[in-house]
């Protein structure tokens, strides 16, 4: 009997590894080409960017059925907010030249077209707005169709003005409009016979209109779409006779936005993934990639792709908004007359990814076409375990740095760099590097003797900032500490409402992250100090700790660590505040806000309003000063450029080295920390203090001073910040005491300092 | 007594020795070769290394081994180290013989539940790492399953308890394979010996002390050497669950050495590798001459 | 009565493949809740011996839903059988060396081999590493494959086997004309056979759960085995995790139920029974 059982497990495992081989033919290859790799040597995608001559889009890049592609846009003027004629650009090329013409229809609608839809038979849908003097909609969306060869004519259906899709679909235009009530909200789609003209409402699916609206797209005979899910983006598809929807995919893996969908005549889809572009075939489960998004905008993850479009000829353009609050169109052509592999390879390496670092190996590989640059994230976003993940990559990394290889240019966040370059293993940047065009208050510090081992790309600035004239005796943590304990205390719930004067509390501290946040990246220098722990400023530290949180009942506070908010205006960065910042500036509740300026854009919401509810009331008055702790001109700089000293080509990454800080990518933002060039920042400041949809006049400090008054970089070590988090947490609980606490760390990094001497 | 059972086979004369020494070295010569290329060159370089800088080309004669021998954590890594193979290994070996005697006892020696013991003491050796880790955090977390059922919030890898949950560990994966290779050890004792005892008047414990004993020193080296070769494996589990830095009564060389290598200390590395190295060696031979 | 005396200690061992075997078994959202808090330090782990909702939809979910299972496990195949049919071809002839010939040098082998079998990977892997690169065989399964089949540790475990051939019988042999490779085939072999696949039993395990050859030498993802592909997975399936862990074990167990009887004939160091 035993036999038998024993002899049928074997036959269960040898059937279990045969389908294991069958199923690997069926796996794709994530990361290699679609394209032909081992058969013809030739064949590569190339990205180009569309030239609008600055102008905003209003609709497009839509295929037509002759195999034109035709985009709609027009000027404005941002400081008068006067908007130009809608200029159509048609491309008989597949989008490689375009030709342009007035529409006109400027002139013929009331305010001026914002949205216009196409159909594959060159049908156009347009939505007009007028703007009142508050930039707002004043007299809602009017909606015109022109059909092909015949002249614009107002569209009218009832609540209409709440459009915001509109698709060309089996002789029908579906118009998908959202409708708001006490119960939530409705998607409704109104599909109007393009013959007849009759219409006809249907309200879709519950599930899916609280989603807040769907943009589908037409693939062979059906319609698809995309929506957020909690934590999947499913893909559906659309029956608009009865507003039914069914699940075609739980999952589209990859797909990072709901716009960004389009469909061939076969029924194909196509998305753009931060990888590439993606192909999913009709009926189909599993994706393939079919553009790689190496070293495109693609991959530069503040880069969010809201339109994409496939040429008669299979070449893509994807409309994407980047972290300048902008739209850039990119042409993906597939050219067989250059080699599929460049002659050189240079890999960049970074635990985890970063914008600015993909934008410069773009720039970097516009410039040099003849060699390709890969970037290696070494810990995905994605992973569980951040430490173990981080130690094995960094193992992987020593291995290879240390047998004389590795990759070529290394960024040193998150990972002592001081280690690297002590030992020898970083070239000296300084002859290539424009040190003469970077911020000197910045660069000096990372200058040993005239060389330069490792650079930074980014830095951000830790400040606080209050009221004018309340912060100036915060001059070291001790005072600020007094501060707080001398303000009334943080209620432990959030609310919004603005308090009184004397009601309001010093700052938010809601949990042990915001203590980490606050103190480590301007005390952590003071904290290890040459391989050794120094006591009393550990001390000073977590007594700051205990009294806040212990005055404060952090404990028992309740907060949504999540909030955030984003906002811009056409051409200013992104500006992230949240909800350390908000308490004081956009509520009115806290006596200072805090937080690390990223751009100087933040100068644009930093002030409070006199009466926060109350759109017209003044600006008080604020100061900003460099975080008060134990080091003075604190900064944390970002993006650590440096190169393997081991390189096998090491002049070339030296100049996709001096590439991160060309003006191209200097002076554009992508959230990940302000400028370090001297023009650009220079201009960068002079932008936010001219800007026009924002006013920063309230803001009593120079800015530009103060940025230059940042001398020390701190950098605090994965092992401070996790030993800092768990003890604090301990004291927030009530576990430990400050000098528990201090014992504590003081055991945790003991061993580490040990190793080290 | 052992000579009585060797075959009285007289020794033949002596063979030519030459053609069967180079027959040998043929037997042996792609093992040996792969181990060379593959084995002793890296740690030749690894010796050699330990003699130079960090990128292995200046020679600095002894001062990373003066470095290593003076520096602290090497010591609390050494000591660590030793505690733990001194306690778990005998331990180990106590235990799992205790067990293959037990299931050799009248009761269950040959009956279908003595071979279901056995399976089961074996299968924690064929658990994956990375589960055993899971498990570990699963039950051994201040608030894991060992907690909740017990009632009581002991930290068991914050304190000195973390040193006794590894050695738990350890024994609860070898004891299993260990109690196989004392059994056939205790197989290989011929009945004869046990009889001939009994009949000259020799209890069951005057039998364990001068037959069982005396004729599993053989297999004692055996299953010592494996056991010490399984303490290397405990590592990966104590690095998964309490990382990098754990408790100090769990920092072991391994631990040290990792590190180390983080910190691109490969220098210092190397020269504590090639201290181990010749403890081991030094260990080895001696053992070896006294069998 | 003494049967059961043993049988506290066994739970000891089947209560965490119960575990395993239970959280494979159970729906993630149940089993963050009743596991979930050891993990992540808030709140209470709960012991459950048996979900309230059971799900074969994790298994399913990997055994069918998880392409990168499938790939890994295959590496896993494709890593361990050639070193474990490697170690056999390599070592056996040199065990039967070691142990039954004789030659100048032979405990100056013996003890290099037992000093190498000793040595912890961190040691030697930078030099490790720069030999296979020489070699080309970096993130190729052969780096992964060659060190691990001229392993000594096999090698040590076979010695101990064909220590159980007797001389008289090899002695006998060559009075009757068997070369010396005849007497290793025909008559070590058999004999020592226990040995041998002993040897190929640890080896199998220890190569099945190799965790720091795979990540130092196979750069690219697709080619790392199952076990480094459940350090990965930690935590944020934590039923997936349990489930692949479930599956992982799987090939072991059934080595062992086969190869248990040889187990336990094994490794013999001494004389002939009686």
């Amino acid at each position: 009997m035993k036999r038998y059982r024993r002899t049928a497990l074997c036959m269960a495992l040898a059937l279990g590894l045969t389908a294991c081989g069958s199923k690997t033919a069926e796996v794709p290859s994530s990361s290699a080409t679609a394209t032909a790799a081992g058969e013809t040597q030739m064949g590569r995608w190339v990205e180009s960017q569309l030239d609008l001559g600055g102008r905003e889009i209003a609709g497009g890049p839509t295929l037509l059925d002759d195999g034109s592609l035709v985009l709609y846009a027009y000027e404005e003027d941002p400081n008068t907010q006067e908007v130009g004629a809608l200029t159509k650009m048609t491309s008989t090329d597949n989008g490689e030249t375009w030709s342009e013409e007035d529409t006109g229809w400027n002139d013929q609608v009331e305010g001026f077209v914002i949205h216009v839809w196409n159909g594959s038979d060159g049908t156009a849908c347009l939505s007009s707005v007028v703007l009142g003097e508050d930039g707002r909609a004043s007299n809602g969306y009017q909606f015109y169709l022109q059909k092909t060869g015949g002249a614009l004519e107002p569209l009218t259906i009832d609540e209409l003005d709440s459009v915001y899709e509109a698709v060309f679909y089996d002789g029908n235009l579906c118009l998908f409009h959202q409708s708001y009530s006490e119960s939530g909200g409705h998607s409704l789609l109104t599909n109007y016979n393009l013959e007849t003209g009759e219409s006809q409402n249907i309200t879709l699916d519950e599930a899916v209109s609280s989603s807040g609206g769907i943009q589908p797209t037409v693939a062979g005979d059906k319609l698809f779409f995309l929506y957020y899910a909690e934590s999947s983006m499913p893909l559906m598809e659309l029956h608009p006779q009865d507003g039914s929807c069914t699940q075609v995919l739980d999952s589209l893996s990859e797909a990072i936005s709901p716009s960004a969908l389009v469909g061939d005549s076969d029924g194909a889809l196509y998305y753009p993934a931060q990888d590439g572009i993606y192909r999913l075939a009709p009926g189909g489960t599993l994706p393939e990639q079919v553009v790689p998004g190496e070293g495109t905008a693609l991959s530069v993850i503040s880069n969010y792709p809201t339109a994409i479009c496939r040429a008669a000829n299979g070449d893509f353009l994807v409309t994407q908004f980047g972290d300048n609050s902008d739209h850039k169109i990119y042409r993906y052509h597939y050219d067989e007359t250059l080699p599929t592999h460049a002659e050189t390879t240079l890999t960049v390496w970074s635990l985890q990814d970063s914008a600015t670092a993909r934008a410069a190996i773009n720039l970097y590989k516009q410039e040099h076409p003849d060699v390709d640059v890969t970037f290696t994230v070494a810990v995905s976003e994605d992973v569980q375990d951040k430490t173990a993940a981080r130690n094995d990559a960094l193992t992987q990394l020593n291995t290879q740095l240390l047998a004389g290889e590795g990759p070529d240019l290394l960024i040193l966040d998150g990972v002592s760099y001081e280690t690297y370059a002590d030992k020898g293993l970083l070239a000296d940047l300084s002859d290539t590097l424009p040190l003469a065009d970077l911020e000197k208050n910045l660069t000096d510090p990372f200058v040993e003797d005239g060389k330069v081992y490792a650079m930074p790309a980014r830095f951000s600035v830790p400040i606080l900032f209050g009221d004018e004239g309340t912060l100036d005796g915060l001059t070291d943590l001790a005072a600020v500490q007094q501060a707080v304990l001398e303000a009334p205390a943080r209620p432990t719930t959030d609310d919004y409402n603005p308090l009184s004067e004397e009601e309001r509390y010093a700052m938010r501290f809601t949990c042990a992250e915001d203590f980490a946040e606050f103190l480590l990246p301007v005390t952590a220098n003071a904290i290890l100090q040459e391989n050794t722990l120094n006591e009393d400023a550990l001390r000073q530290v977590m007594t700051f700790v205990e009294s806040v949180s212990s005055y404060y009942d952090v404990k028992d506070s309740v907060s949504d660590n999540t909030w955030s908010s984003a906002q811009s205006w056409t051409g200013t960065d992104v500006i992230t505040v949240d909800s350390q910042q908000a308490e004081y500036s956009q509520m009115g509740r806290a006596r200072y806000g805090w937080f690390s300026m990223d751009t100087p854009y933040s100068l644009l919401t930093m002030a409070r309003s006199e009466s926060p509810q109350d759109p017209s009331a003044e600006d008080v008055p604020c100061n900003i000063i460099l975080r008060p702790g134990l080091t003075s001109g604190a900064y944390a700089p970002k993006v650590l450029v440096s190169v393997n000293a081991g390189s096998g080509h090491l002049d070339q990454a030296k100049e996709l080295a001096a590439a991160f800080f060309a003006t191209g990518v200097q002076g554009s933002y992508y959230s990940d920390g302000m400028t370090v060039r001297t023009d650009c920042l220079d201009q960068k400041v002079q932008d936010v203090l001219n800007d026009e949809h924002a006013s920063a006049d309230a803001v009593r400090t120079d800015i530009r001073e103060l940025l230059s008054s940042c001398t020390t970089p701190v950098l605090v070590p994965a092992l401070l910040q996790d030993s800092f988090l768990e003890h604090t947490q301990a004291i927030i609980q009530g576990q430990e005491t400050a000098e528990d606490a201090v014992q504590g760390i003081r055991g945790d990094i003991s061993l580490y300092l040990a190793e080290q001497s | 007594m052992k000579r009585k059972l060797r075959l009285a086979a007289p020794r033949m004369g002596t063979v030519k020795r030459t053609p069967s020494a180079l027959a040998a070295y043929l037997f042996l010569a792609p093992s040996l070769a792969g181990v060379t290329i593959f084995l002793l060159a890296p740690f030749v370089e690894t010796v050699r290394r330990s003699f130079c800088d960090t990128l292995g080309k200046n020679f600095v004669g002894l001062a990373n081994y003066r470095s290593v021998l003076s520096n602290t954590a090497f010591r609390l890594a050494v000591t660590n180290t030793l505690r733990f193979t001194g306690v778990c290994v005998p331990l180990l070996l106590l235990l799992s013989l205790i067990l293959a005697l037990a299931l050799r006892t009248r009761a269950l020696k040959g009956t279908h539940w003595a071979e279901w013991y056995r399976t089961t003491f074996l299968l924690p050796m064929a658990i994956p790492v990375a589960s055993i880790a899971l498990l570990w955090k699963v039950l051994f977390a201040r608030t894991g399953l060992i907690n909740s059922v017990l009632g009581t919030e002991v930290d068991f890898m914050g304190t000195e308890g973390a040193f006794w949950v590894l050695i738990a560990t350890y024994l609860w994966k070898n004891i299993g394979y260990d109690s196989i290779l004392w059994s056939s050890g205790l197989d290989a004792i011929s009945t004869e010996l046990y009889e001939a005892a009994a009949v000259d008047g020799a209890g069951p414990w005057r039998q364990f002390t001068a037959i069982t004993l005396p004729n599993l020193l053989p297999t004692l080296l055996v299953t010592g050497i494996l056991s010490l070769l399984n303490t290397y494996k405990v590592f990966r589990e104590a690095y998964l669950v309490a990382g990098a830095y754990p408790q100090d009564s769990i920092y072991l060389l391994q631990h040290l050495f990792n590190n180390w290598f983080l910190a691109l200390d490969l220098p210092r590395l190397c020269a504590a590798a090639v201290l181990v190295a010749l403890v081991l060696l030094a260990g080895i031979l001696w053992l070896l001459r006294r069998m | 009565m003494k049967k059961w005396l043993l049988l506290p200690f066994a739970l000891l061992v089947w209560g965490p493949i119960w575990l395993l075997f239970a959280g494979a078994i159970t729906g993630d959202a149940e089993l963050q809740a009743t596991l979930g808090p050891a993990l992540t330090n808030s709140g209470q782990a709960r012991l459950v011996l048996l979900p309230s909702w059971p799900t074969l939809q994790t298994m399913l979910e990997l055994l069918l839903d998880t392409p990168e299972y499938f790939v890994t496990y295959w590496n896993t195949c494709a890593q361990v059988l050639p070193q474990v049919a490697g170690q056999c071809l390599v070592g056996a002839p040199a065990a039967w060396a070691l142990s039954r010939l004789v030659f100048p040098g032979r405990r100056a082998v013996r003890s290099l081999y037992i000093v190498l079998m000793l040595l912890p990977f961190q040691v030697t892997m930078v030099p490790s590493y720069l030999t296979l690169h020489a070699l080309g065989l970096l993130d190729t399964v052969w780096a992964v494959i060659l060190p691990g089949v001229f392993s000594t540790f096999p090698v040590f475990l076979m010695q101990r086997g064909f220590d159980a051939v007797p001389k008289s019988l090899l002695e006998a042999a060559a009075i009757d004309g068997a070369g010396l490779w005849q007497q290793f085939f025909r008559i070590g072999l058999p004999v020592g056979l226990p040995g041998v696949l002993a040897a190929m039993t640890i080896g199998f395990l220890d190569a099945w759960n190799a965790l720091e050859q795979p990540m130092t030498f196979l750069k690219t993802p697709s080619l790392w085995p199952l076990s480094l592909y459940l350090t990965n997975t930690n935590g944020s399936n934590l039923a997936l995790t349990m489930a692949a862990s479930l599956v992982m074990l799987l090939p072991a167990v059934l080595l062992f139920s086969f190869g248990q009887k040889y187990l336990e004939q094994g490794i013999l160091a001494g004389a002939v029974k009686g």
